[in-house]
């Protein structure tokens, strides 16, 4: 397993999650994946503690923003690094609102996903 | 009692030949028969020059002395008919004439007595009185000129016509009223402006002159009455309760002029006199009348560009939207083909290649199919829906479409249940009606929360009757009518994507078939879509209007 821990991504959409999951499998990272905010929650309080989320903004259920209030408020959450992943025009306004400075605009490149996954596990 | 008649006959000639005026009488064939001195001095003859002599050889044109001659004759009494006259030296005298006849027993007429006036001396006030009541007249319709230009002033300042249309009612007053109200038809909502002294009377007139507005809003003509009496109180009132007040408002004349635009009425501009006992005139209808048009058309004017801007608002909503749809099957396939690429050099990898293409091949399936939506919005609304109907069988086709989305269904947790009642062959476009399935089926799947979705068709009468039924969100009543409408979606796009067009083109594609849709649903009891399809073709082919 490659970083200090595993990747959680948060994406509604399963054509995109299924291809982000591929390419950073590939590249030896351990990926949980869940579909809204709700999930991901449940997830970070029964598996082990990521070492990043990679964030979707618009999903049914929690969305982006909601989630990343919550994250916030919980402290043990809290310090989790996220980076944002959306098709959202806006995601450098939107990411910075939410007190994020990581985002990738999609499309997205793979080797872009996996080099910012790289910084921000290390 | 002679004698007096006599003095009298004597004063009369004279006064008739000192008049300030011209006098003549004239014979039926147009010969002069008598003038006084007025009359031919003003054109410089002698008497004998003048009187025995036709009367058209001292008119410019002769035709009017035939045409004066012929109405005087009817026996109509001529007034101010206009005229030129030539003096001895040829140059013309306007003047107007007024004539009547003098007839035999038989109804012949023996001549036409005549007053010739200067044409300008009608324009000249000979009084002190005249000349006031001219000023008078002449300052109120300065004030009422000065009042449509303050009013078009206000109506322009802005889009938002509510302050405006509150300033001209504001300023219809004390002119035109005591106290006045607008009132305003706004989809639901009606907008209300009262101006007058006292608040109270406001209140009060509203209510109680409601069937006054009503029936100038319905009828799109004006309600004029300048004289108010109890008849007129008990007609326009639904109830004691309103006869009363209308008594106490002690008013004693009113307007009501329906604010018209294109035929349609948006409201009624309402203007009543009470305590300063004023009457209104047709001046003052025909004022308010165009104060109301120049209202009217501002609210007109306001309302068009506000559409024009929603309109403009809900196609940047749709494009972003659009853009974010296209763009996640194409993050997706982007993210696939690189990692396809970089898996081809290395050994042992050629299952993954497989899975991935595969994959691949979904997304662009997905793109293709939001491609050929954005196309068919382009078609449809440009009128250029055409169906091809042939004989087909529809129990086929949906168990095709359930078919093609089994694995959709299994992503997306529902459980397809089809049930097809006997033998439903039909004059139908097959792909049409397989996306109108499609179109339901995904709409299902989406809102469905993984509950499972019925699907069933069977026929009655002359028409196959398709149920599509999931156990979702559902659509609370207010927002069932929206969801058929283009770019429109009952949730919040930030929770469900889409293009937000789908079951629009669905009704579209009923519509062109001659068919209906409607939705049966509760927030969170699921939602019923049935759709109605009419066997055979009715009459012509069928067009989309845009």
């Amino acid at each position: 397993m490659k970083g200090s821990g595993p990747v959680l991504l948060v994406e509604d959409d399963l054509d995109i999650a299924e291809a982000i999951l591929d390419v950073l499998m590939d590249e030896g990272y351990q990926v949980a994946h869940a579909t809204n905010g709700l999930e991901a929650l449940d997830l970070l309080r029964t598996e082990p503690m990521p070492a990043v989320i990679l964030l979707d903004l618009m999903m049914p259920g929690m969305d982006g923003p909601h989630f990343r209030e919550v994250q916030l408020s919980d402290p043990k959450l809290a310090e989790i690094p996220v980076v944002v992943v959306s098709a959202d025009r806006m995601i450098e306004q939107k990411a910075h609102e939410l007190g994020i400075s990581e985002f990738v605009a999609k499309p997205l490149h793979p080797q872009q996903l996996v080099s910012i996954v790289e910084r921000t596990t290390h | 009692m002679r004698i007096q008649h006599e003095v009298a006959q004597d004063e009369l000639a004279e006064f008739a030949e000192n008049a300030p005026i011209g006098l003549h009488w004239l014979a039926s064939d147009g010969t002069v028969l008598w003038a006084n001195r007025s009359d031919y001095g003003s054109l410089d003859y002698a008497r004998g020059e003048y009187v025995g002599r036709p009367l058209r050889d001292f008119h410019v044109d002769p035709r009017v002395v035939d045409e004066l001659l012929r109405r005087v004759g009817l026996g109509e009494v001529v007034r101010n008919m206009p005229a030129t006259l030539r003096r001895r030296d040829g140059s013309p005298r306007e003047v107007v004439i007024t004539a009547s006849g003098h007839f035999r027993s038989d109804g012949q007429l023996l001549h036409a007595r005549c007053i010739v006036q200067e044409a300008a001396d009608l324009r000249q006030p000979r009084s002190a009185d005249d000349r006031d009541l001219l000023l008078r007249e002449e300052q109120r319709a300065r004030e009422r000129l000065g009042l449509l230009a303050r009013a078009s002033d206000l109506l322009a300042q802005s889009f938002e016509y509510e302050n405006g249309l509150a300033g001209l009612t504001a300023l219809a007053l004390p002119l035109l009223g005591d106290f006045g109200f607008l009132e305003l038809e706004e989809g639901e909502r009606i907008l209300r402006i009262a101006r007058g002294e006292d608040p109270r009377v406001q209140t009060l007139a509203w209510s109680a002159l409601e069937q006054v507005d009503a029936e100038a809003l319905l009828s799109g003509k004006p309600t004029f009455q300048p004289q108010v009496d109890q008849a007129f109180l008990r007609r326009v009132s639904g109830s004691p309760e309103q006869l009363a007040a209308l008594q106490e408002l002690g008013i004693v004349s009113l307007l009501c002029v329906p604010l018209m635009s294109q035929r349609q009425a948006l409201g009624t501009l309402t203007l009543c006199f009470a305590g300063s006992g004023r009457h209104h005139t047709e001046q003052d209808l025909a004022l308010a009348s165009e104060l109301a048009r120049r209202a009217a058309s501002a609210v007109m004017n306001a309302r068009l560009f506000k559409e024009a801007r929603d309109a403009i608002g809900v196609r940047d909503d749709f494009l972003s939207m659009a853009g974010h749809e296209l763009r996640t099957p194409l993050t997706a396939l982007q993210l696939q083909i690189l990692s396809i690429t970089k898996l081809m050099g290395q050994e042992g990898a050629a299952e993954k290649v497989a899975q991935r293409a595969e994959k691949a091949g979904r997304n662009v399936l997905r793109l293709s199919a939001l491609v050929n939506e954005l196309l068919d919005i382009s078609r449809i609304s440009a009128g250029r829906l055409r169906l091809e109907r042939t004989t087909m069988d529809l129990g086929g086709a949906l168990r095709d479409v359930v078919q093609r989305h089994a694995e959709e269904l299994t992503r997306a947790g529902c459980e397809a249940e089809l049930r097809i009642v006997g033998d439903l062959n039909g004059s139908w476009d097959r792909t049409r009606v397989e996306q109108i399935a499609t179109n339901l089926l995904a709409n299902a799947m989406k809102y469905g929360k993984g509950k499972p979705i019925e699907l069933s068709a069977e026929r009655r009468d002359d028409h196959v009757l398709l149920v599509v039924r999931d156990h979702g969100i559902g659509i609370p009543p207010e927002d069932q009518k929206r969801v058929f409408q283009r770019f429109e979606r009952a949730v919040s796009a930030r929770h469900f994507g889409g293009l937000g067009l789908g079951l629009w083109i669905a009704r579209q594609l009923v519509d062109a078939h001659g068919g209906t849709i409607r939705v049966e649903s509760q927030k969170d009891q699921g939602a019923t879509f049935e759709v109605e399809l009419p066997i055979e073709e009715p009459g012509e082919v069928q067009e989309v209007p845009a």
